[in-house]
């Protein structure tokens, strides 16, 4: 397949099933793609099952390959960008590089498109060849560490032998076998999280394989949760500006500003003294924080008996009302501040739109945007109901919520880790129970149906899969991801994001669903004013989603022995667990579609920036971006220990450092040098 | 006045840097990381200015003394973002659409100057941007037929683009031990910001137009700079 030389073939202007043919005997009719034809050509000749005579002829000028080219030279070297690019990737003809050593390098980025592209003509060769003939053997590179996969029927086994002996002789040539190896490899990073139904064949790999390998993942990784982070900040700073929007329309001279809860037993007074302001504003957190754990354990000991018809149907609840009478304070807001003539009637409909909308996209279906924008509103509008409180009591509620969010998380006996625990051990029912759970399972449906069928012919899947998932690899995380977790809201519509074919898409997807979920999560947090402890119990429930979505990643996991080795398999794993859980205020967890945040989280971020906007838009700006910093750097420590972490204490602990040092030093400096016009 | 003034100003002080930060840095997950901790870093620093400037009671009106450590700090702020950018670039380069391009150190030290900038320009301003919705003008002191609001957003844009530019520069300076570069940079911060004292003085007709002229011929002289070095750079390539 895609072995053919690809300089050749683009001259001859034929399909590589030229050379294929011509290639003496096709080990493998399956094979997969070639990755890296060019340089190696000579190399591979000598393997037993390296590419066909066709790839050696071509080889003798593995160099000039590209540059017959006429495409030309508008195309720059994809790895160091330099102009001259005369040297194209045979088994994809995608890529341009100016020089082996660049195409070497590119190698372990390059792969996995390359085994898209490879696959799609392969099918096309195969066509044209028929059955037997066709597959050429993937010729090796020198440097590919991935190799070119082997043919995943198996046929591979003597031939893959030599093929490895000739490649540890020189690095190169080994590919073939190890393309097998590689193609599982490269399955199981291109889709971790996908289960395939049958147990893959174990490779075997050389120390120098797994290396490359476990560099490949951990490239992969990296771009992951850069793009994981990517596709969070952007919710993150929307729902934040909201908050602040509320905020400032409610502080415009509304009559209506959210009230402290009744819960409170304090009532902060001007005239009050620090201390009195300090116990009296502890009482009133330890209220509510009370009220969180209480919910959060109650949470857990439903889920944990699996009553999860209860939990769903509580935060059905929660959701109505936090939309319908969150919802109904706002407009009055609004009405007031610009002055807006409306009658009751008007009102009401829209309002019962509104928030009927609201619940049949959060928890029956509705597209993806919609569901996105209505956690997005959820989680401004339960921030902006907590700007009621008090503010000595708001801090006093942060930084309470910074340690319990620790316990929850981290402690051997916190409930969130106990609830993940307990999730991983139930691991089939609890996935299905999450399913349920979400109402959203069935957008989830048709990528199910793509798993089966992947699973089925694994290889084609695995092409299949790869041509969905576009380019990116983060894509392809997401999306296995996804499936594997499948149940998950977000897998779920990680799901409905890879049947659109749009990798990128999915991985946003997966985080709006992580959110949906977490939406629920936020539901809870809604009727805070009465009840915090709600929150907790959504999350709990967007926890155990995520854990659902985990566990079917493990299963997949021990199938496929390379990956546990390299450990896209325990990352996987480790995401489930995120699935996490600090319960009322959260996390990220990133397991079916990638990190998720809980909506708790989103709701005390925009709640501590809604504070600050009450006092100054500088200050505002700071805790802006010290939230937003103390979020990249909890997904790098996610990133680096792989494992459900709290997503509260950092950015808490920078808002809240960053409003004191702003409100007493920055702003009355800044105030000296504004009207002065001074610059620095 | 109001309205019209709150747009006018705010795309003229954010409307450029915005249109390169969507078009060039949004695009791009690692530069968007890239930017929102450079943006962290320099708060930093004028946290620590602001707090220093808190603790010296005695010469809090004195701009040329409140110069001097502010600036410094930026740089000094400037110099660990290098060291920490330093440090992560092989992580960022593996992410980058071409892991092995020259450029890519350089296409970093522009989203962290943006960063810089940005936040500059939002600190700086934001607080003057939200009084012009007033139904009041302030005039600038030193050119009293134009308000204060309109100078302040020009010099803002301009500014931004200096915190572009110096990162480069001294980006490159950090790399090659070039201390030219440095210094350069260091001298012409000090000399930006002693120029905007022009702006509220008295005593110079027009000082606001000095300042902004003044700025913009040391952006010229900077953007060159940037210029030849990055040329070189592809020359070095090629």
């Amino acid at each position: 397949m895609s072995s053919t030389d690809t300089a050749k073939t683009s001259s001859s202007g034929g399909h590589p099933s030229n050379d294929a043919q011509s290639s003496s005997t096709a080990r493998q009719p399956d094979s997969e793609a070639s990755p890296f034809a060019d340089t190696t050509v000579g190399n591979a000749a000598n393997e037993p099952i390296a590419a066909g005579a066709a790839n050696i002829t071509a080889g003798g000028s593995p160099g000039q390959q590209g540059a017959d080219d006429s495409d030309g030279d508008d195309q720059p070297c994809q790895a160091c960008g330099v102009f001259p690019a005369r040297f194209q990737c045979s088994a994809c003809q995608s890529v341009r590089y100016c020089s082996q050593e660049c195409q070497a390098s590119d190698w372990r980025i390059h792969y996995r498109e390359c085994a898209e592209i490879v696959a799609a003509m392969k099918e096309e060769q195969e066509q044209e060849n028929g059955d037997g003939t066709a597959a050429a053997v993937g010729q090796s590179q020198p440097r590919s560490r991935t190799s070119v996969p082997r043919l995943q029927q198996g046929q591979s086994g003597d031939a893959g032998h030599e093929s490895l002996q000739d490649g540890q002789n020189d690095r190169p040539a080994s590919d073939d076998p190890l393309g097998a190896e590689a193609a599982n490899v490269r399955a199981t990073a291109n889709r971790p999280r996908r289960r395939p139904r049958e147990p893959r064949r174990r490779p075997r790999l050389t120390a120098e394989q797994i290396a490359a390998f476990e560099e490949a993942e951990r490239i992969a990784d990296m771009k992951f949760y850069m793009l994981q982070v990517y596709k969070i900040i952007k919710p993150v700073v929307i729902c934040i500006c909201l908050s602040i929007l509320w905020v400032k329309i409610s502080m415009a001279g509304s009559d209506y500003r959210p009230t402290q809860s009744s819960y409170t037993v304090y009532t902060e007074t001007p005239t009050s003294t620090v201390s009195q302001n300090i116990l009296g504003s502890l009482a009133n957190a330890g209220i509510i924080i009370a009220q969180i754990v209480i919910v959060t354990i109650i949470i857990v000991v439903l889920f944990k008996r699996g009553h999860i018809k209860v939990l769903i149907g509580f935060f059905m609840v929660v959701v109505a009302m936090l939309l319908g009478f969150m919802g109904y304070i706002l407009l009055l807001n609004l009405i007031q501040v610009l002055r807006i003539p409306l009658d009751y009637v008007t009102m009401s409909f829209a309002l019962w739109n509104f928030a009927a909308t609201g619940l049949v996209s959060v928890f029956w279906k509705g597209p993806m945007w919609l569901q996105q924008v209505y956690l997005t509103v959820m989680s401004s509008l339960m921030a902006f109901s907590l700007t009621g409180l008090a503010e000595w009591t708001t801090w006093m509620l942060l930084a309470l919520l910074v340690v319990w969010d620790l316990i929850a998380v981290l402690c051997p006996f916190g409930p969130l880790k106990i609830l993940v625990e307990s999730s991983r051990n139930q691991n089939q029912e609890v996935p299905a129970l999450l399913y349920t759970v979400n109402a959203v399972w069935f957008m989830a449906s048709p990528p199910n149906s793509i798993l089966d069928r992947e699973a089925d012919k694994a290889n084609e899947a695995i092409e299949f899969e790869n041509l969905t998932s576009g380019q990116s690899n983060s894509h392809a995380f997401t999306q296995g991801h996804a499936r594997a977790t499948g149940r998950d809201g977000g897998s779920i519509s990680s799901a409905g994001a890879s049947s659109r074919n749009s990798g990128l898409d999915s991985t946003f997807a997966a985080s709006g669903i992580s959110r949906t979920s977490s939406s629920m999560a936020l539901v809870p947090n809604s009727n805070r004013d009465d009840f915090t402890p709600i929150e907790s119990r959504e999350n709990i429930e967007l926890r155990e989603r995520q854990r659902s979505g985990p566990s079917p990643g493990r299963s997949y996991g021990p199938e496929d022995g390379n990956r546990q080795q390299s450990g896209p398999p325990r990352r996987s794993e480790d995401r489930e667990e995120r699935g996490e859980d600090p319960t009322g205020d959260d996390d990220d967890d990133d397991d079916g579609g990638g990190l998720k945040l809980g909506l708790g989280d989103f709701v005390f971020y925009s709640v501590l920036i809604a504070r600050a906007a009450m006092f100054d838009w500088v200050t505002t700006m700071c805790c802006t971006v010290a939230v937003l910093t103390g979020m990249n750097a909890t997904i790098f420590l996610l990133a680096i220990y792989q494992k459900a972490l709290p997503a509260l204490p950092i950015s808490i602990c920078f808002g809240m450092l960053f409003y004191f040092a702003t409100r007493f030093a920055l702003v009355p400096f800044l105030a000296v040098l504004g009207p002065s016009q001074i610059f620095i | 006045m109001t309205l019209l003034t709150f747009f006018g100003c705010a795309l003229t002080a954010y409307g450029p840097s915005l249109a390169i930060f969507f078009g060039y840095i949004a695009p791009n997950a690692q530069l968007v990381i890239l930017m929102v901790s450079s943006a962290f870093f320099w708060l930093i620093s004028l946290l620590l200015a602001s707090a220093i400037w808190f603790l010296a009671t005695n010469s809090r009106n004195t701009f040329t003394s409140t110069i001097i450590y502010t600036v410094l700090l930026q740089e000094l702020f400037r110099w660990c973002l290098y060291l920490l950018i330093n440090r992560a670039e092989s992580g960022l380069n593996m992410v980058a659409k071409h892991p092995k391009s020259k450029f890519n150190r350089s296409g970093y030290a522009f989203s962290a100057g943006m960063g810089f900038g940005l936040m500059f320009g939002i600190i700086s301003y934001i607080t003057q941007l939200v009084e012009s919705l007033g139904p009041g003008v302030l005039m600038c002191p030193s050119c009293p037929s134009i308000s204060l609001y309109f100078i302040s957003a020009i010099t803002v844009c301009i500014f931004t683009f200096h915190h572009c530019v110096w990162m480069m520069i001294s980006f490159t300076g950090f790399s090659n031990r070039s201390y030219l570069r440095i210094l350069w940079v260091i001298i012409t911060h000090y000399g930006a910001s002693y120029l905007t004292i022009l702006n509220s003085s008295r005593t110079v007709n027009l000082g606001c137009a000095y300042s902004i002229l003044g700025n913009v011929v040391l952006l010229i002289a900077s953007t060159i700079i940037v210029v030849a070095d990055v040329r070189n750079l592809y020359h070095k390539i090629s």
